[in-house]
């Protein structure tokens, strides 16, 4: 008599002589070694395959998110939306647990960062798509507040100008260590330059919105930038401005002080989701920066924005992994619990292969990151945009499929499915629209396929 | 037989009061997309409707309101109609008055006498279908008269409004509900008063913001209950997918005019965005999913009593997707403004979610139609 306690609906239970779980026992000891019949949770035993930094960093992202991050999440979500400035003494006091942490100082190995010196051995591309995946996999929001300014911190990084290391990220890492948060912001787009920002095409035929003109001893800017993904509490920030009279190939990189007379964060857009995290309007009237706050010189800030982009695209595709896992394990302990005609939704053959697609997916997207990640020392252009492409339109995917798997339960913001979708939708839009990022592919990819386009050359590999 | 409710030279100039209405009285209080409108301006709305002709009233004389003469080829294309060009503006408030139509129009048919609150704007709602889903196959052979033991069970549980709760999206002003319910081995219907039901508050949730969600349940002692037939329980869920695709199908309108007006204005690239070929996929495939609503709409629109409800089952399961993939596809032809909440696009995907969600949802909408055989 098979008892359903034992095994799910359509399936033997694990001791049943037909069941493969009980025959791979009386296997041979050497067949036993290169066959598996493991019931390890997925999660744990993904983790126990990555180098074990790597797993050790895993697992740590995961604690942290679990015990700092989910109590605010659904609290944060909800709040009227705030005045730029104004935030709740629980999110404040969970980013000084973050630095005080590591979480917004690991981009560095020690003494500079938090990284650790085993972890140095993987890129920090890899390492930031494993914290990332964590985070956003409890609160996108949330994430997003320690992860932009990571963002806000890779000019500062790819300058490769020690000094500019030294002099401005050193302190923004010691400070943090010190429990002090120091936040730093990315500043690329403006309100006449979305894409136009993040695409070489566009940007040939833009004016510039932020403008820098020469003064004595630096530089002053004015303009906006919008939709500034932590704008609103960083104490610095990475501003991408056109010199005066130049275009877009003038853009340079400069670091400013958010203390700065004539800054001004104007206002915090109302998102649809991850709402913790404030996206602000940002006002510069005659901000002097001085001339040692230009960073990697001047001119040199298009290439810097491509390369910081090149860089955050592959976590942000983490990002869109950390939603499909979160969509996925809710709606399968949704279909676990929830009971239908007797039984629970999981008994159903149906349900059982909506939830194995959504695994399925949700591992296929997070193999593609991993893979890109891995080897992310230099990322990419190509790489990063098709990763950040794909994983996020899966992503959202996933979500939907955790939704309907919920029928009417799914608009209800208590299953949480529902944040997760307004959260995951906006990984399609940031770091480049997927249709730019597309473009970004062909971009970098022209210099093989036009000589494709002769008859006689070589076969092209993809 | 009856002569028509309406000519059909009426029903073009009908759907043009309706226009008329939903733009001078409807969308000056839903004009912002962040701030729902307020219950009190809801119901002055409401009332105006209702004053109006196109919500419900004296069910004596039930006129050309929504719902009110199904059987008429022309009054339910007129309610098709109005009902998107109503979403076109809000499709909160439309989703609100096509559940207070359902529930007049289901009363009528069931014979539940209502009195003049049960009769006023909103104070009626209905919840066509089940605490989860639509009971697998076993709703289908129910209708089909194939049911067996395991249905009965199923059935039993579905619609066991005592132990299970089932969420209720309405407007605040919800005073009585009529719903399924299974009875002493019977599929039956309860109409019930708000005070006789266990309500537990939900939080704001996905979309609708005019409308609220509450848990419900009640026991078989409360309001009252009489036994319903294949013929009026087909009849309800045809009427409310019905009214679901066209709601549906008014607020893919909304996106579509949005992103096509946004993408001939917004300059990137050198051009306005409208010029090139990435936003113009996009485009078009808004246009195609507003085509196939149209298409879809326009061959349901037949007397009740030639619908099949396996055929609004199909259309559901078809339209749904389609039309939230419009809706995303509004909000990234804005790119980073539509994501926010007072621009538009992204409350009519949040909009268009939660149509998807009602009445069961889709995903179980292929067992229905296995179910139901050949048509």
């Amino acid at each position: 008599m098979i008892n359903r306690a034992m095994h799910l609906e359509g399936h033997l239970p694990a001791d049943h002589r037909l069941a493969p779980h009980w025959q791979f026992a009386a296997l041979p000891r050497i067949a036993q070694q290169i066959t598996s019949y493991q019931r390890d949770d997925l999660w744990a035993s993904d983790t126990r395959r990555l180098p074990a930094p790597l797993a050790q960093l895993r697992r740590r992202a995961r604690t942290f998110a679990e015990t700092y991050l989910a109590p605010l999440s659904a609290e944060a979500d909800l709040a009227m939306h705030t005045v730029p400035g104004q935030h709740p003494p629980a999110i404040t006091d969970m980013l000084k647990v973050a630095a005080r942490e590591g979480w917004l100082s690991y981009f560095l190995p020690r003494p500079l960062g938090s990284m650790s010196w085993k972890r140095s051995l993987y890129p920090p591309v890899w390492q930031s798509s494993l914290v990332v995946e964590e985070f956003s996999r409890v609160c996108g929001g949330l994430m997003l507040l320690l992860s932009a300014h990571h963002l806000g911190c890779i000019p500062l990084l790819l300058s490769g100008d020690i000094k500019v290391i030294r002099r401005f990220l050193a302190p923004v890492y010691r400070s943090c260590h010190k429990g002090d948060p120091h936040l730093v912001a990315f500043a690329i787009t403006e309100p006449g330059a979305g894409s136009d920002a993040e695409d070489g095409h566009g940007a040939r035929d833009y004016k510039p919105g932020v403008v820098a003109s020469r003064c004595q001893g630096g530089w002053k800017l004015n303009g906006r930038k919008c939709f500034i993904s932590g704008g609103d509490m960083a104490r610095t920030l990475t501003v991408f401005a056109a010199l005066e009279g130049e275009g877009m190939e003038s853009w340079t990189c400069f670091y400013v002080d958010a203390a700065s007379p004539g800054f001004r964060v104007a206002r915090n857009e109302m998102k649809m989701g991850m709402r913790a995290s404030g996206a602000a309007d940002l006002e510069f009237t005659e901000v002097f920066v001085p001339d040692s706050h230009v960073i990697g010189g001047l001119r040199k800030g298009w290439v810097l924005n491509r390369a910081s982009l090149n860089t955050s695209r592959i976590p942000v595709a983490s990002m869109a992994v950390g939603f499909a896992r979160a969509a996925t394990e809710q709606a399968t302990t949704f279909a676990c619990r929830y009971q239908l005609g007797g039984k629970a939704l999981i008994h159903y053959q149906d349900v059982q292969q909506h939830i194995a697609t959504m695994v399925a997916e949700t591992r296929a997207i997070r193999s593609m990151v991993w893979q890109e990640a891995r080897n992310a020392w230099k990322p990419r252009q190509l790489n990063a945009s098709a990763c950040k492409f794909h994983a996020t339109n899966r992503a959202q995917i996933v979500v939907e499929m955790a939704l309907d798997l919920l029928a009417d339960q799914g608009g209800l913001q208590e299953q949480k499915i529902e944040k997760i979708f307004r959260d995951v939708r906006l990984t399609r839009i940031f770091e480049g629209t997927n249709q730019i990022n597309q473009l970004s592919v062909i971009e970098d990819w022209q210099d093989q396929l036009l000589p494709l386009c002769s008859p006689s050359s070589a076969p092209i590999g993809v | 037989m009856a002569p028509a409710l309406l000519a059909t030279d009426d029903l073009q100039p009908l759907l043009d009061e309706v226009t008329r209405f939903s733009t001078t009285e409807m969308a000056p209080i839903t004009q912002r997309p962040d701030l729902p409108a307020s219950a009190e301006a809801i119901s002055k709305l409401s009332q105006a409707a209702y004053d109006f002709g196109i919500l419900p009233g004296d069910d004596q004389n039930p006129g050309f309101a929504l719902w009110a003469q199904p059987e008429d080829a022309n009054a339910l294309a007129f309610s098709i109609g109005a009902l998107k060009q109503l979403a076109s503006v809000n499709a909160g408030i439309a989703l609100a008055w096509h559940r207070n139509a359902l529930a007049c129009f289901l009363a009528r048919s069931i014979g539940f006498r209502l009195n003049e609150t049960q009769q006023a704007p909103l104070a009626l709602t209905a919840i066509p279908t089940g605490h989860h889903g639509l009971a697998r196959g076993s709703l289908a052979r129910w209708l089909r008269r194939r049911v067996t033991d395991e249905d009965q069970s199923m059935l039993a549980d579905w619609l066991d409004r005592n132990t299970c709760n089932t969420p209720l999206t309405a407007p605040p002003q919800w005073q009585n509900l009529i719903w399924p319910v299974w009875h002493e081995g019977v599929m039956s219907w309860q109409l019930v008063h708000r005070s006789e039901i266990a309500i537990t508050p939900c939080r704001p949730q996905h979309g609708l913001d005019e409308l609220g969600t509450w848990q419900v349940s009640a026991g078989p002692a409360n309001g009252e209950i009489v036994g319903a037939t294949q013929q009026q329980v087909s009849s309800m869920l045809v009427l409310d997918a019905l009214g679901l695709l066209a709601i549906a199908a008014g607020t893919n309108q909304h996106g579509a005019a949005m992103a096509g007006e946004f993408a001939s204005l917004r300059r990137q690239g050198g051009r306005v965005i409208s010029q090139h070929a990435a936003v113009q996929t996009m485009l078009a495939k808004i246009q195609q999913a507003r085509w196939e609503a149209e298409m879809v709409l326009s061959g349901l629109t037949r007397p009740l009593s030639r619908l099949s409800l396996k055929e609004l089952m199909m259309a559901r399961q078809q339209l749904h997707p389609r039309l939230c993939m419009a809706a995303n596809l509004a909000m990234q032809v804005h790119g980073g403004i539509g994501y926010m909440q007072d621009c538009g696009p992204e409350k009519l995907l949040r909009d268009q979610n939660m149509l998807r969600f009602q009445s069961g949802g889709t995903r179980e909408i292929p067992l229905f139609i296995h179910a139901w055989g050949e048509i």
